[in-house]
């Protein structure tokens, strides 16, 4: 089965409408546990808007300092390090102990079903592609982005792998599993790091810059677990 | 040892994560939740003391319980004095990024200036919550937000229709789209 993907678009953009979804599944599913958990209503509104500015600030400011400042997009990475600011720096105006790491969990949680939403997008937009294959579900891409080679559709496998991580998360976090939340962390930076080598992007390369970033963001909460992500009552 | 929070009997000093915190009594949900208790990934409500309620709880001796803290009925929340730079550079930074979106000039300018008067705007509303300026802000932004959104989504509406009346017009562009 071959599926053909036109990214001739037309007025409305798929890649822009999915990263719009993302943003109000994201956003609001951070206000309502947040608001759940005890943090201010007027706290976890502001968190909302802080966040889709700073993820764009930084899923902007990664695409172009890794690609040496010659393009601008828009990098899930950077766009995790603008949610997890956007979390801190509210927390930080409040001036409450204990709204930082609550609303590091709750954005920890939500991350996951951004980015699966966000991929879907990808794969409508004919960006961030897999590597050549001619299986079953092969791809190929026509119109603006065209691609006649026919691809592996990694992203609708990101979509899934991470919906299932955020659906795993959620249920573990409401039966109160209290390494819920760094499980899903590590888990996530896991998944990207190895789906990674079905992208177009990583072929030639060892381990592709993303990797490299998931791999510190590993080895940096392990680290910390015990101060910032693991929760036990003393 | 037993601490009373503003009125909520029953709390229990214990540590969480190495922090000193209240543990609300159980069954104490909507309670705990209106004195700025947070709920844990264990399922109980914390109150994660500040140095000064800590040292304050610490210095009684052993055995001396309930311990008060803070009147019943009273508000645990600060006041203070809103500057008003604070909204105006906000306001202003806001006109700033929307009147550089008509400019090619620097393309990420107009997001870091928006994005600068939302971080001062959050800062403000957040920090001062009974201030009338954050009010208003909280307000204008709420109302440009829904106005934006209502023109976006009549904006995609008539170009999509406009698109349709071109591609049913237009002979040559069978096939197209």
């Amino acid at each position: 089965m071959e599926l053909r993907i036109n990214t001739d678009h037309g007025v409305i953009a798929p890649y822009g409408m999915m990263i719009l979804l993302s943003f109000l599944a994201g956003t609001g599913g951070l206000f309502l546990l947040n608001v759940r958990r005890g943090i201010r209503k007027l706290t976890a509104l502001w968190v909302i808007p802080l966040s889709v500015a700073l993820s764009l600030c930084g899923g902007m400011a990664l695409t172009f300092l890794t690609s040496g400042g010659n393009m601008i997009g828009l990098s899930s990475l950077g766009g995790l390090c603008g949610m997890y600011a956007a979390c801190g720096l509210t927390a930080w105006f409040s001036r409450q102990p204990g709204y930082g790491i609550v609303m590091t969990q709750n954005c920890t949680l939500m991350l996951p079903l951004m980015y699966s939403i966000g991929k879907v997008g990808c794969f409508l937009g004919g960006c961030c592609g897999g590597i050549p294959y001619s299986g079953a579900f092969r791809t190929v891409y026509t119109g603006a982005h065209a691609n006649p080679v026919p691809s592996l559709p990694v992203q609708l496998i990101e979509s899934a792998v991470f919906l299932l991580i955020f659906a795993a998360g959620v249920y573990g976090f409401f039966r109160r599993r209290v390494n819920t939340v760094p499980a899903v962390f590590l888990v996530s930076a896991a998944a990207k790091c190895l789906l990674d080598f079905l992208r177009a992007s990583h072929q030639g390369q060892i381990l592709s810059v993303p990797q490299i970033l998931c791999i510190i963001l590993i080895a940096v909460t392990r680290k910390r677990r015990g101060i910032s992500f693991s929760q036990s009552a003393d | 040892m037993e601490i009373v929070y503003y009125g909520l009997a029953g709390c229990e000093l214990t540590q969480y994560d190495g922090k000193d915190a209240l543990l609300a009594p159980e069954g104490a949900e909507e309670a705990a939740r209106q004195h700025r208790f947070l709920q844990m990934p264990d399922g109980r409500w914390y109150l994660f003391l500040t140095g000064a309620e800590s040292e304050y709880i610490r210095s009684f001796p052993e055995g001396v319980s309930p311990v008060h803290l803070g009147e019943p009925g009273s508000d645990s929340g600060e006041s203070a004095k809103a500057p008003v730079w604070i909204p105006v550079t906000a306001a202003a930074l806001y006109l700033l990024g929307i009147l550089t979106m008509f400019t090619k000039f620097l393309s990420g300018i107009p997001l870091l200036f928006l994005t600068a008067a939302t971080g001062l705007s959050a800062f403000y509303c957040i920090r001062f919550p009974r201030s009338k300026g954050g009010k208003l802000l909280v307000g204008a932004g709420v109302t440009i937000s829904i106005v934006m959104l209502v023109i976006t989504i009549a904006v995609i509406a008539f170009c999509v229709s406009m698109w349709n009346q071109c591609m049913d017009e237009c002979t040559q562009c069978q096939g197209m789209g």
